[in-house]
């Protein structure tokens, strides 16, 4: 990334534009090393309402959040980490959750607030952060009342897994760090890859079915059912969810299985070889169409699952590679 | 001769000193490494530079550690004060509030508004309360049932009891079980971390709700100890002496539910304590519940006050949920406590 | 009366354990119940101490029926030593004498000395420090024994004090000793009924003897009375006993003379032992 370890940048009033290089700082902003190495209480003053811009933003549960310096950001969510990492400002970022595996240097280089459920609100305060980010899925309750009642600043981020969210996620979280014009060309570029996903889906009309294992559970698959982030996905990429007569993700019955006749079988690449193994070693699934063509397809989960992004880009990834598996060769 | 000390009431001052140490230490502990004084301190220079300034250290005390240190104190008194009257109706070492269905019933109540309040719109403000109150209505509802079936036999014979609750478990069991498969995955998740037990869900509203419904239940443990020691001496015997046997296993029963009912909905399954305290306290204060229900109470309080501590900084800024904590390091200190007395110090 | 039994039947899943029992026990009176294995004596035991309630018929214990009594009044105006002496906790032996008494903070140490007398009484000076777990059977049968006593005398003198087998685990020495008390509760001005198993001790203490068989009160009366030839083949097919009168007591006695010339031990070798009628 462009401009690390630089003095202090232009302020907001003086954004230059750029899609990915964009860099929104206070006057106070110090250079990123510093910022990754840690600050001692010292080094870093606490925000004055002159030198930083303060503004006050609706969230998603209606609460109006002053919000003033964004230099010490804890992020919530692996969708939101993604977006502001994509937005460039992870040098803003102290801590994030274990669910922000994209980009995977995002757990590595920043503090880790444990799983996004069990928040520990002292812990997060503890990090001084001046801006926390949320999905509005994380929890617990309490914690997430007792950190709004901390007057830190919280936005809560509105959570659905639908394409439409993706949009307004990226545009709240680009208003929220004052690069507006970053959000939008993520959103034009997305609109465009949605443009182009269509077209190609409008000359690729056969439906594969499609079923996602999450994964394998006492020797039977955990499948996708209606209701889920993966059969969402599926529907994006002009797929059938082969599991919508379920809801959740819920363990398959190998004859279940058979019948449900899957054309691909879809699982996170984290799941990685073994898994691949597994799926066709399974006497079940070889009988099916995807087993006879060893028509399985990974992805990684939070480009595949996480509606964040990437989502568009994950959804034309996986009708292409539908296509390819399923074409009679 | 044996470890038991002859003075109960000097066991139980300790134990009231160890207690309030032991609080006062959790409240000056945390993963933002701010102390008590800080919120006696007038802001010096150092406060002014930091980003937690002597409000923040205010808030961290007084409305995050404060309320989980109570409600560690509280749900801890209750588990152990409670393990102790299970251990001698039952007069089993290993009675505890789930053989009664109170666990599993409680259990059963807060998965319910867990897989099935999350399919309500708008449920998130509900949840908060909605799981605790499911929780309390399991438990009681359990204990109702389980009452009633140990009734109808004429008597109220603990084997009855015993065979009736294990059965009643089960069935709560599969139904949370049913409630479970139907579970999506962020209400699968929820249901995980509560059976794990943990007590991040603290604040003040909690403490409030909570506080009455542990002072009341411990009132009515302590007023039992005297019928329990009788019943030491059997069941014919303790009613010769003017025992109610059947008025005294009900009210264990009522007061038992209520002790950890509500406990259990608020904090999930936190294990060992109800099990364990009772033994350990049984070693140095005797089997006289007239000491022993109030010990095991001090004691649990304590020990779970600990446990949370160490949960709430072993991972910071992360959580880890307390019932972890409490098997991990209350085992092992038991076996350790085990191995060092001798048979003829433990409880027959 | 101390006790008064009218009529009492008791039966549990169609077996009559008691069948119209009337018995009446005056202040003063030590009486004993003798009788087969089976023959419902702690059954009527646990009926006067109020723990059963019988199918037909009254008790009266001083008057009263022990449902009406509140259940601390009535442990206040009987006491039974049971034959279950297990005790499932490390209390010790003063604390489980003084368990039978809810003493006021004013009482306490009117409780400490009771306590210390009937724990002389029973033979268990030195014993109250004691891990009730760690006494041989017949020391915490006398424990037990030691609860009972501090449990009526705290109330006084006109109570009844019911045993059950309360010689069954002590030796010679303690067996007179327990029933002294028994016979001193009584003289007194209580009521004592209590069940033993030895004829010969219980004609040398009680007053009159009861003596059940099969649920029903088979005869009472005097020990000179009971102690037949007739009742001993009736109730206990006994044939060649040989009830006699002590000449320093006056009491009678049996010796049982089937084992000393029992024509078991005189069967000629390589016959089939067998006892003739």
């Amino acid at each position: 990334m462009a401009g690390e370890g630089q003095g202090p940048v232009p302020a907001r009033s003086e954004i230059l534009g750029g899609v990915m290089n964009v860099r929104l700082c206070s006057r106070r902003q110090f250079g990123l090393s510093a910022l990754m190495t840690g600050f001692s209480g010292a080094s870093i003053r606490a925000p004055r309402a002159d030198g930083a811009r303060r503004f006050v933003m609706q969230d998603c549960r209606g609460r109006r959040v002053a919000i003033g310096s964004m230099d010490r950001i804890v992020s919530i969510g692996g969708t939101v980490t993604e977006t502001l990492y994509a937005l460039g400002m992870a040098h803003r970022i102290v801590a994030v959750d274990i669910t922000s595996t994209y980009p995977p240097s995002a757990l590595r280089e920043k503090q880790s607030i444990g799983y996004m459920r069990t928040l520990s609100a002292e812990g997060i305060l503890a990090l001084r952060p001046d801006l926390i980010i949320a999905m509005n899925d994380a929890g617990p309750a309490a914690a997430i009342d007792q950190l709004i009642a901390s007057g830190v600043p919280i936005v809560m981020i509105d959570a659905t897994r639908s394409l439409d969210a993706v949009g307004k996620r990226i545009l709240t979280l680009s208003k929220i760090m004052g690069a507006e014009q970053a959000g939008t060309a993520m959103v034009v570029r997305i609109d465009n890859q949605k443009r182009t996903l269509s077209a190609w889906k409008s000359l690729h009309r056969e439906r594969a079915r499609v079923l996602f294992v999450m994964r394998i559970a006492n020797g039977r698959p955990m499948a996708a059912g209606a209701d889920t982030a993966a059969d969402a996905i599926i529907g994006l990429a002009g797929g059938v969810n082969a599991g919508a007569g379920m809801s959740g993700y819920k363990p398959l019955e190998r004859e279940a299985l058979v019948e449900l006749r899957p054309d691909v079988i879809l699982m996170m690449s984290q799941g990685g070889q073994a898994m691949r193994e597994a799926l066709l070693g399974d006497e079940a699934i070889r009988m099916t169409p995807a087993g006879e063509r060893h028509a399985i397809i990974d992805m990684e989960g939070e480009k595949l699952l996480g509606f964040g992004p990437r989502t568009v880009e994950a959804a034309f990834e996986l009708a292409r590679q539908i296509d390819r598996v399923t074409r009679p060769s | 001769m044996s470890i038991r000390s002859r003075k109960p009431g000097v066991t139980l001052l300790l134990l009231v000193l160890l207690l309030s140490s032991v609080f006062v230490l959790a409240l000056a502990t945390g993963p933002s490494g701010i102390g008590l004084r800080s919120l006696f301190v007038s802001p010096g220079p150092e406060t002014t530079r930091s980003a937690t300034g002597p409000d923040m250290a205010q808030l961290i005390v007084l409305y995050i550690r404060l309320p989980r240190v109570v409600l560690a104190t509280l749900v801890g008194a209750a588990l152990g004060a409670a393990g102790g009257v299970m251990q001698g109706v039952f007069r089993n070492p290993l009675a505890d509030p789930g053989l009664i269905g109170v666990s599993p019933g409680a259990a059963l109540g807060a998965a319910f508004v867990i897989v099935e309040g999350a399919r309500w719109p708008g449920a998130g403000g509900i949840m908060q309360l909605g799981v605790p109150v499911g929780g309390m209505a399991g438990a009681f509802i359990m204990t109702a049932i389980l009452n009633l079936l140990a009734l109808r036999g004429g008597g109220f014979s603990t084997s009855r009891l015993i065979l009736a609750g294990v059965a009643l478990g089960a069935f709560a069991a599969s139904l949370t079980g049913i409630l479970t498969y139907r579970a999506n995955d962020s209400a699968l998740r929820d249901l995980a971390f509560w059976s794990m037990g943990s007590l991040a869900g603290a604040y003040w509203q909690v403490v409030v709700i909570l506080l009455p419904l542990v002072l009341v239940s411990l009132i009515l443990l302590i007023g039992l100890s005297r019928p329990l020691n009788l019943l030491l001496c059997g069941e014919e015997n303790a009613a010769l002496m003017g025992c109610h046997v059947r008025r005294t296993k009900w009210l264990s029963m009522l007061a038992v539910t209520l002790a950890v009912g509500p406990c259990v909905a608020f904090s999930g399954v936190i294990g060992f304590v109800g099990v364990v305290v009772p033994h350990i306290v049984r070693l140095f204060a005797g089997p006289d519940h007239r000491f022993l229900v109030p010990a095991c109470a001090l004691l649990g309080a304590a020990l779970l006050i600990c446990a949370d501590m160490i949960a709430r900084i072993i991972a910071a800024p992360s959580d880890v949920p307390v019932g972890i904590v409490t098997a991990a390091l209350g085992a092992p200190a038991f076996l350790w406590f085990l191995l060092r007395t001798r048979d003829g110090d433990l409880p027959s | 009366m101390m006790l008064r039994l009218e009529n009492v039947t008791v039966r549990r899943q169609d077996r009559l354990l008691l069948d119209g029992i009337s018995l009446s026990l005056p202040a003063g009176a030590f009486t004993v119940i003798v009788g087969p294995n089976g023959a419902g004596k702690s059954t009527l035991l646990r009926v006067a101490a109020g723990l059963i309630r019988p199918e037909r018929g009254t008790v009266r214990i001083d008057g009263q029926s022990p449902d009406t009594m509140p259940s601390m009044r009535l442990a206040r105006s009987r006491a039974m030593l049971t034959q279950d002496h297990a005790i499932e906790a490390r209390f010790t032996v003063q604390d489980v004498a003084a368990m039978g008494v809810v003493a006021p903070s004013s009482g306490r140490a009117r409780l400490r000395r009771m306590v210390e007398v009937c724990l002389t009484e029973t033979g268990l000076r030195g014993y109250e420090g004691r891990d009730v777990t760690t006494l041989s059977g017949g020391e915490r049968q006398r424990a037990h024994l030691a609860r009972v006593l501090v449990q009526l005398r705290w109330q006084g003198p006109r109570t009844l004090l019911l045993l059950d087998e309360p010689v069954s685990a002590q030796d010679i020495a303690h067996q007179m000793r327990v029933l002294s008390l028994a016979k001193a509760h009584a003289a007194r001005g209580g009521a004592c009924l209590a069940v033993l198993h030895d004829l010969n001790l219980a004609a040398a203490c009680a007053d009159r003897i009861v003596v059940l068989d099969r649920g029903r009160l088979h005869i009472e009366g005097t020990p000179a009375q009971i102690l037949t030839q007739d009742m001993l083949s009736d109730v206990f097919s006994l044939e060649f006993s040989r009830p006699g009168i002590h000449r320093e007591t006056m009491r009678p006695y049996i010796l049982p003379h089937d084992l000393v010339s029992s024509p078991i031990v005189q069967a000629p070798k390589g016959t089939l032992p067998c006892i003739s009628q």
